[in-house]
C-alpha cells in the first residue's frame, strides 16, 4: 500500500483517527460475517459425517462428506477428473458460445426492426413453449450421440434468456437518450455504437448470467444422456456400479464449477458496468 | 441563422396540446419562449430541433424546411440527459468531432467555465442534479453551434451559479452572435438575455404576446425600462394564470 501511494496522502491518512478505527473494526466485521455463514453448513456437514461414522445410516447408500472427498481426492491422482472436468467444460462452453452468438444476431434483428419482429419473434416465442429437453430423441436421431447433438442441446438452453434478455435489453433503452444522439445527427449505425449498445449491456450481461445457469443444466441432461467421459456421465456411473460417493462426488464438482463459471461472469459484470446507478456500489 | 414558426400545432393522440403559434428569430436574435407548465414549450423546442415532425404548420431554418435533425443545431433538454457509462469529459465530448486531444482540449476548457474542472472523471450517478444540467450546457455549448435551443437551461441551478452561467451565454453571443431560443420561467432571465419575449398561454398553448425587448446587452438589471417591462409581463402572466382557473371552474 504505502509503496503505491503519495508519502503526503498517507501522513494525512494516518493523522485521522476516525478513518483508521473503522478499517480495524471493518476486518473483524468481515471476518464475523463469513464465520457466521460458514457456521451452519459447517454443522451440518458434522452431523452427517457422524451419523455415518456411528452407523445412524447405511454407508453404503449416504458416503461420508470425507469419503466423498476422498473419491474427488482420488480421481485427482489418477488424472481422470481432469478429462471429466475438461469434456464438461468445453461442452458448456461451445453451447454456451453458439447460444450466445444466434441470440445476440436473432435478438437485435428483432428488437430493432418492426417487421422482423411481427416475423420472427412469434414463432421464436412459440418454440420457448417447448420444454427444451423434447428435443432430444431429435437431435439424436439427426446428431447422432456424439458432441454435436450435446452442444445443439446446450446452445438451446442458453440461447433463450440471451434472446430475451437482447430483445428486451434493446428495446427498454431510454428513447430520451436516443434523442440526444439524434439532436446531433448521428447514422444509425453510430446509434448503435455510441448509445444502443452501452445502455442495453447490463440487461444482455443479465441474460448470459442466467444463460450461463441454463446451459450447466442442459450439460447434466446432455451427458446423462449418453456420454462416455464428464462429470454427468460420472453420475451414470455411480448409478450402474452403485457408488454413492462418485455421484456426490460429481454433483459437489459440478456446484463448484457452476459457481466459479458465474463468478467470472459476475466479476465482468462489475467490471463492464461500473458507471450504473444501483442500489450496491 | 433565422428561424421561423409559422402555425405551428400538435395534437397527441387528438388532444391538442398547442396551436396556431408562429414567431420569428433573425440571425443572432435571443428569443425567450415564457408561459405556464403544459403549455407546449417544450413541444415547439423539439419540433425547431427536428426531434418531431408530426406537427402542423411550417418551421423554416435559414429559410429551408425542417424535416429531420440537422448537426448544426445545440440542443439543452429540459433533464441533462448524460450517457451513464460515459464520464463528464466523454459526455462533453459527445457531440464533438476531430481529433481526441483537441475534443478534449475544448471540453476542458468549457468544464473549467462551468466549474466542473474537478469532476472530469466522474460518472453521471456521481453528480448533483445542478452538476448533471452544467455537464448538459458544457456539452450543448462546446460544439458552438450556430443555433441554440435552451429548455430550462438554468432551472436546476443556484442563483450565483445561474448568473453566472447566463454571463457565459452572454459571452459566447458577443464572440459568434448564435440564434437561441431559451424557455424559461425566470422573467429576469428572460430580460437579461433575451431580445424578445414570446408569451404562451393556457391549454392547449396559444401565442399570447410576443414583447420586444430594446435595450442593448449587457443590460443594467436597474434599467427602468425592464422594470416596466417586467410588470407588463407579470400582468399578462397573471391574466393567463386567470384565464386557466376561468376554463377550469
Ligand atoms: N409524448 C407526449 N405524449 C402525449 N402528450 C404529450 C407528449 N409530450 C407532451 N405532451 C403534452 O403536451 C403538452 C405540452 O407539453 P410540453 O412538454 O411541451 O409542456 P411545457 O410547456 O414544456 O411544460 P413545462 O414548463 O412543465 O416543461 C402537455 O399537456 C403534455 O401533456
Ligand atoms: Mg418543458
Amino acid at each position: 500500500m504505502a509503496v503505491t501511494h503519495d508519502t503526503t496522502a498517507d501522513r494525512a491518512l494516518a493523522e485521522v483517527p476516525g478513518r483508521i478505527k473503522k478499517e480495524q473494526r471493518a476486518l473483524p466485521s468481515f471476518l464475523k460475517t463469513t464465520g457466521l455463514a460458514l457456521l451452519f453448513p459447517m454443522l451440518l456437514l458434522l452431523i452427517w459425517e457422524g451419523t455415518v461414522r456411528f452407523e445412524l445410516v447405511a454407508g453404503h447408500l449416504l458416503p461420508a462428506p470425507s469419503e466423498v472427498v476422498g473419491t474427488i481426492g482420488a480421481m485427482a491422482a489418477d488424472g481422470s477428473l481432469w478429462g471429466h472436468i475438461g469434456i464438461t467444460l468445453y461442452r458448456l462452453l461451445w453451447g454456451f458460445f453458439w447460444g450466445t452468438l444466434a441470440a445476440v444476431i436473432l435478438g437485435s434483428i428483432v428488437a430493432m426492426s418492426r417487421n422482423a419482429e411481427t416475423m420472427f419473434d412469434p414463432l421464436i416465442q412459440a418454440f420457448r413453449a417447448i420444454p427444451s429437453l423434447a428435443w432430444v430423441p431429435l437431435f439424436i436421431l439427426w446428431l447422432g450421440i456424439g458432441e454435436p447433438s450435446k452442444v445443439t442441446l446446450i446452445a438451446l438452453g442458453v440461447f433463450f434468456p440471451v434472446y430475451l434478455n437482447v430483445v428486451g435489453g434493446i428495446q427498454s433503452v431510454d428513447r430520451k437518450l436516443i434523442e440526444v444522439g439524434k439532436a446531433y445527427s448521428l447514422s444509425q449505425f453510430q446509434l448503435v455504437r455510441r448509445i444502443i449498445l452501452p445502455a442495453s449491456l447490463p440487461s444482455f450481461i443479465t441474460g448470459l448470467r442466467s444463460g450461463l445457469g441454463l446451459g450447466w443444466m442442459f450439460v447434466v441432461a446432455a451427458e446423462l444422456l449418453g456420454a462416455s467421459q464428464g462429470l454427468g456421465y460420472l453420475l451414470v456411473l455411480g448409478q450402474n456400479t452403485l457408488a454413492p460417493n462418485v455421484i456426490l462426488a460429481s454433483i459437489v464438482l459440478f456446484a463448484i464449477m457452476g459457481k466459479l463459471t458465474d463468478y467470472a461472469l459476475k466479476k465482468i459484470q462489475t467490471r463492464a458496468l461500473h458507471w450504473q446507478d444501483s442500489l450496491k456500489t | 441563422m433565422s428561424i421561423q414558426v409559422e402555425r405551428f400545432g400538435r395534437s397527441f393522440d387528438g388532444v391538442t396540446a398547442v396551436e396556431d403559434i408562429s414567431f420569428q428569430a433573425e440571425p443572432g436574435e435571443i428569443i425567450g419562449l415564457l408561459g405556464t407548465s403544459g403549455c407546449g414549450k417544450s413541444t415547439i423546442l423539439r419540433g425547431v430541433a427536428g426531434l418531431d415532425t408530426d406537427y402542423e404548420g411550417t418551421i423554416r431554418i435559414s429559410g429551408k424546411e425542417v424535416n429531420g435533425p440537422s448537426g448544426e443545431l445545440g440542443i439543452i433538454f429540459q433533464e441533462p440527459r448524460l450517457m451513464p457509462w460515459l464520464t463528464v469529459l466523454d459526455n462533453v465530448c459527445f457531440g464533438l468531432e476531430g481529433p481526441k486531444e483537441e475534443q478534449k482540449e475544448k471540453a476542458l476548457e468549457i468544464l473549467k467555465v462551468v466549474g466542473l474542472e474537478d469532476f472530469t472523471g466522474h460518472y453521471p450517478k456521481q453528480l448533483s442534479g445542478g452538476m448533471a444540467q452544467r455537464t448538459a450546457i458544457a456539452r450543448a455549448l462546446v460544439t458552438e453551434p450556430s443555433t441554440l435551443l435552451l429548455d430550462e437551461p438554468f432551472s436546476a441551478l443556484d442563483a450565483f451559479t445561474k448568473l453566472q452561467l447566463q454571463d457565459m451565454v452572454l459571452e459566447l453571443w458577443e464572440r459568434y452572435s448564435p440564434t437561441m431560443i431559451i424557455v424559461t420561467h425566470d422573467i429576469d432571465e428572460a430580460l437579461t438575455l433575451c431580445d424578445r419575449i414570446v408569451i404562451l398561454k393556457g391549454q392547449p398553448g396559444e401565442l399570447h404576446d410576443n414583447v420586444k425587448v430594446t435595450p442593448a446587452k449587457p443590460r443594467r438589471k436597474s434599467d427602468p425600462k425592464l422594470a416596466e417591462l417586467k410588470e407588463y409581463i407579470l400582468e399578462s402572466l397573471d391574466m393567463t394564470r386567470n384565464a386557466q382557473k376561468e376554463v377550469r371552474a
